[in-house]
């Protein structure tokens, strides 16, 4: 199986390492792994915050590089409920030109994001990675609502060796990120990360683990301005070391 | 339109840092948001997922065939009304709704009116208006009760006084009602009763808002829990009932669907404590009831919501509170950094429709995008999807003149320069390579040893992580040659 | 405003009757007697009201023999439902020297209305119940119910077993066929589901804010028909 990955913008300037971690992962499990460089974003910070031509310029080249992607792999997958979210809205963007919506409607077909990929395409639960430690999970809001993704992030943290798995308070609250939001409304956003904080610290994990490297920014600024010693693994960290022998 | 001087969406800002600095706020939120969403999710739970799901797509249904032929239905109900004995009035505007009330008070002579909770009642700001032409309102659903007594306005659909906590109704009933204070639930309760039952006593004319309008037979449904609304409907000799004229849905079988969701999403309650169904003016054999009987159907704007098939569905809105309850940020920030009548995220949608977007563009931004909302809605109006289209309209807005707007002038280049740079990937690992330079100069060290980036809007409550030393289209070039 | 509507949504001046949608089943209904009793039992003891069955006069005066009539609401409001008076309650009352406040009796609704303030106690009949609720539901016309079972702070409802419906779609289905087909419908039709109450303040629930305190229901059956 050959799978193109889509390493998101945010991932690929500030989290390489959860993007080295996903084609590392998906190799191990004998994906033959490629990645375009002409790649940039998917066009969502745009699209939400209302600029409408500015998202659909940026996403027309991606959906094109997608489509393109394609026409020599079985898969686009990436490490981001979020980003998989906006290219499925791609149809709905480009309703206005048939060329384009085909095309979109093929590429969503095609498109994954990380765990749901795992669990529903390779059929895997257990990877076979090792991770020391209590570890709970964050709901991102565009994985869980849009894409209807809870369990299979789950079932993947419960396979990994020396994990203590333990769920989270309002699990499926928003860390009120939120794209420009965040920097919007930086004292709303922050409240509400705070919400989310208090629940990780009362769970006594010592990781917190999510699928979106927004959510963990959040997250993770929020437990890092508090000193906590939390630390913040998205889920293709977590299941990137394999089970030492 | 409404012509309150307090509108101040606009002030959302100021308004929401405020309530965020509240303790007593904070406390009294979170208790009655907890309690509601998990109320709700129980008695969802108990429903079953798959027939909740199936009630939904139901109401959703039926809502949409009701307006798509609101015409017909709101003809026919309108005929109803009348052929049984009760007067209709069409009323364009928020005033002309007002006016209508306050002439009838002053013709039949009354003095005092007796009110249920009616959002439509906040909508068109009939207390004032009554109030200047020398009537005085009176609202009688406990919460309003309190947040007319504190002269406030409510800060939830259908929770008015959620903002205040029992202490806070405590000092207020000391203080207004001339009361020995307490603290005791039962015992503030009481008093109101006893108050508010010398009020009714004595009230010549009621007005409640509507529920819904069976266009089948003309009736207009009410759902309560404490009983106002049936007192409100049963002794004053006049009442008077305003209603949006989304509020018709075709006939009675239709009613329990409503009935299924409204309380459910609302409360957890299976079913409220009463539920009134009142059609026409009373017969001679009903010796029971007012004499007289009106319904306002109420425009306000809504025709033209009805234009845009992207926002149409705004209007199916049942009033129910799940939206506002599951909204982080509503939970935070409470009704009143709203600014005007309907908060939350359905209040987000609403207001700019109904005040005009210039005077509301912050309130579609007021939201994370989660889609708590959407899930909860028991109508299934998509929410999410049109904060994100009044995004669109307001950005293409050029025109709209706001206190924020040069930020917005800002924030349009920062995305025109966006798209230019995500266009190509050169240009985007450029402007990447010119944000590792200048990074440098906005470093800072965190508490914990680590480094983070300075970043207006941002580090003020949060640590930013840096840019990576080699970003991973880098380190993939690397691992491929 | 009806033509600004049609133009808002491009609906032709004169359209025909819109299609009616499908009919609606969410769920299968429970039509057995005995089982739609014992639904509505529990349905009502969980809002908090109480209910009770009985089968004669005697069992219905004993009911109401213990519920405490203090101070000013010393008075006993009832309503001219046909049960009442086959029960003859109205004759019960008397002769324990309660003071009885009936509509018939009245020189005004002005009157009634100030006499049914000073009530303890209120006692109507229902029409109606619907099972998946606890609701008892009451249709204004031929019994002069609508006051008596809202002011005073306890509220007893006399309920014939027979008239329990699953839920309210049934109901409705049934009505719509006859009080609502009929040329004047009953003004007033209102569910009752246990007592009055508000959660207004902190969202704790108190019941008695503005209705009746507490809601006894009567469930009436003769002992045949219950065999």
């Amino acid at each position: 199986m050959k799978v193109s990955i889509f390493i998101t913008c945010l991932v690929d300037q500030l989290y390489p390492q959860v993007g080295m971690a996903m084609a590392n992962l998906l190799t191990r499990l004998r994906v033959e792994v490629t990645f375009n460089e002409e790649q940039t974003c998917c066009g969502q910070p745009a699209f939400n915050s209302g600029y409408h031509p500015e998202a659909r310029s940026v996403a027309e080249q991606m959906l094109r590089l997608f489509a393109r992607e394609l026409e020599s792999t079985d898969y686009i997958v990436a490490p981001s409920g979020s980003c998989v979210t906006m290219i499925r809205k791609y149809p709905e963007l480009f309703a206005d030109n048939a060329e384009l919506k085909l095309q979109a409607e093929y590429v969503r077909q095609r498109l994954y994001e990380l765990s749901h990929f795992l669990v529903e395409v390779l059929g895997v639960e257990d990877v076979g990675s090792e991770f020391e430690g209590r570890v709970t999970y964050h709901d991102s809001c565009h994985l869980l609502r849009e894409l209807g993704v809870s369990r299979p992030p789950r079932k993947l943290i419960n396979a990994v060796r020396g994990v203590e798995f333990v769920e989270l308070d309002d699990a499926e609250v928003c860390c009120g990120f939120g794209g420009t939001f965040s920097v919007k409304h930086p004292e709303i956003s922050a409240a509400i990360a705070a919400e989310k904080v208090a629940c990780i610290e009362r769970s006594r994990a010592d990781a917190v683990v999510a699928c979106d490297a927004s959510c963990l920014m959040q997250i993770g600024g929020m437990l890092s301005r508090k000193g906590s010693a939390i630390r913040t693994l998205h889920l293709a960290e977590l299941l990137a070391s394999p089970v030492s022998k | 339109m409404s012509t309150d001087n307090t509108t101040q969406p606009e002030s959302f800002g100021e308004n929401s840092r405020r309530a965020l600095t509240n303790p007593l706020l904070q406390r009294a939120l979170t208790i009655a948001t907890v309690k509601a969403t998990s109320a709700r999710s129980v008695a969802v739970t108990h429903v079953g997922p798959a027939n909740w799901e199936q009630l939904r797509d139901r109401a959703h249904a039926i809502k949409k065939h009701t307006i798509e032929n609101l015409d017909f239905y709101l003809e026919k109900f309108a005929g109803n009304v009348e052929r049984l004995g009760g007067k209709v009035y069409w009323a364009q505007t928020a005033d002309d709704a007002c006016k209508y009330v306050a002439e009838l008070a002053q013709r039949r002579g009354v003095q005092e009116i007796v009110k249920s909770k009616s959002m439509m009642s906040e909508e068109i700001g009939l207390n004032h208006a009554l109030e200047d032409a020398g009537i005085k309102p009176i609202e009688t659903d406990l919460g309003e009760y309190i947040v007319q007594l504190a002269n406030e306005r409510p800060s939830h659909i259908n929770m008015p006084a959620i903002h205040k906590t029992r202490s806070d109704v405590a000092d207020l009933f000391a203080e207004k009602l001339g009361v020995e204070r307490t603290e005791e639930i039962a015992e503030m309760t009481a008093l109101a009763r006893r108050v508010l039952r010398a009020r009714f006593a004595e009230a010549q004319m009621g007005v409640t808002g509507v529920n819904y309008a069976i266009a089948d037979t003309g009736t207009i449904v009410l759902v309560e829990n404490e009983g106002n609304i049936r007192l409100t409907t049963s002794l004053p000799r006049i009442h008077v009932a305003i209603m949006g004229i989304e509020k018709v849905i075709p006939n009675l079988q239709d009613l329990d669907v409503f009935l299924l969701l409204l309380s459910r999403s609302a409360s957890g309650q299976k079913m409220c404590s009463y539920v009134s169904l009142l059609t026409g003016a009373r017969s001679s054999q009903d010796e029971e009831g007012p004499d007289e009987f009106h319904v306002v159907l109420v425009d306000n704007g809504r025709v033209e919501m009805l234009s845009d098939k992207q926002l149409r569905e705004s209007l199916y809105c049942i009033r129910c509170g799940a939206c506002l309850n599951v909204c982080p940020v509503y939970r935070k920030i409470g009704g009143h950094a709203y600014g005007w009548v309907y908060p939350g995220p359905i209040g987000a949608v609403l207001t700019p429709q109904m005040i005009g977007l210039d005077r509301a563009t912050s309130l579609p931004f007021a939201s994370s995008l989660c889609g708590a909302c959407g899930d909860v809605c028991p109508v299934k109006i998509k929410l999410p999807d049109m904060l994100l289209h009044l995004r669109q309209r307001i950005n293409d807005n050029g025109h709209i003149k706001t206190k924020a707007r040069k930020r917005d002038r800002l924030e349009r280049l920062s995305f025109k320069f966006w798209a230019m740079a995500m266009k190509t990937s050169r240009r985007y690992r450029y402007v990447a390579c010119f944000g590792r330079l200048v990074q440098a100069l906005i470093r800072k060290r965190n508490a914990n040893g680590s480094v983070s980036l300075r970043v207006p809007q941002w580090s003020d409550t949060r640590d930013f992580p840096p840019l990576a030393r080699r970003s991973f289209r880098e380190q993939w070039r690397d691992r491929s040659h | 405003m009806l033509a600004r509507i049609r133009a808002s949504l491009g609906n032709a001046a004169k359209h025909p009757a819109p299609a009616k949608l499908p009919p609606f089943v969410s769920q299968t209904l429970v039509t057995d007697g005995e089982k739609l009793t014992a639904e509505f039992e529990s349905e009502i003891e969980r809002v908090g009201g109480q209910v009770a069955h009985v089968h004669s006069s005697d069992q219905v005066t004993a009911y109401l023999s213990v519920l405490p009539l203090t101070g000013d609401e010393s008075s006993v409001a009832i309503s001219d439902g046909l049960l009442i008076k086959t029960l003859r309650i109205r004759e019960w009352l008397l002769t324990r020297k309660t003071r009885v406040v009936t509509w018939q009796e009245m020189p005004s609704m002005e009157a009634y209305r100030r006499e049914l303030l000073k009530c303890g106690i209120g006692v109507t009949c229902a029409d109606y119940a619907l099972a998946d609720t606890g609701t008892v539901v009451l249709l204004s016309g031929r019994e002069h119910h609508r006051l008596a079972s809202l002011l005073p702070p306890v509220h007893v409802c006399l309920l014939s077993t027979d008239n329990i419906f699953p839920r309210l779609t049934s109901l409705m289905d049934h009505l719509s066929d006859e009080a609502y087909a009929r040329e004047r419908p009953p003004h007033a039709l209102t569910c009752i589901t246990g007592p009055s109450r508000t959660a207004d303040i902190e969202q704790q629930i108190t019941t008695g804010v503005h209705g009746p305190k507490a809601l006894h229901v009567l469930l009436y059956s003769t002992e045949t028909s219950k065999a």
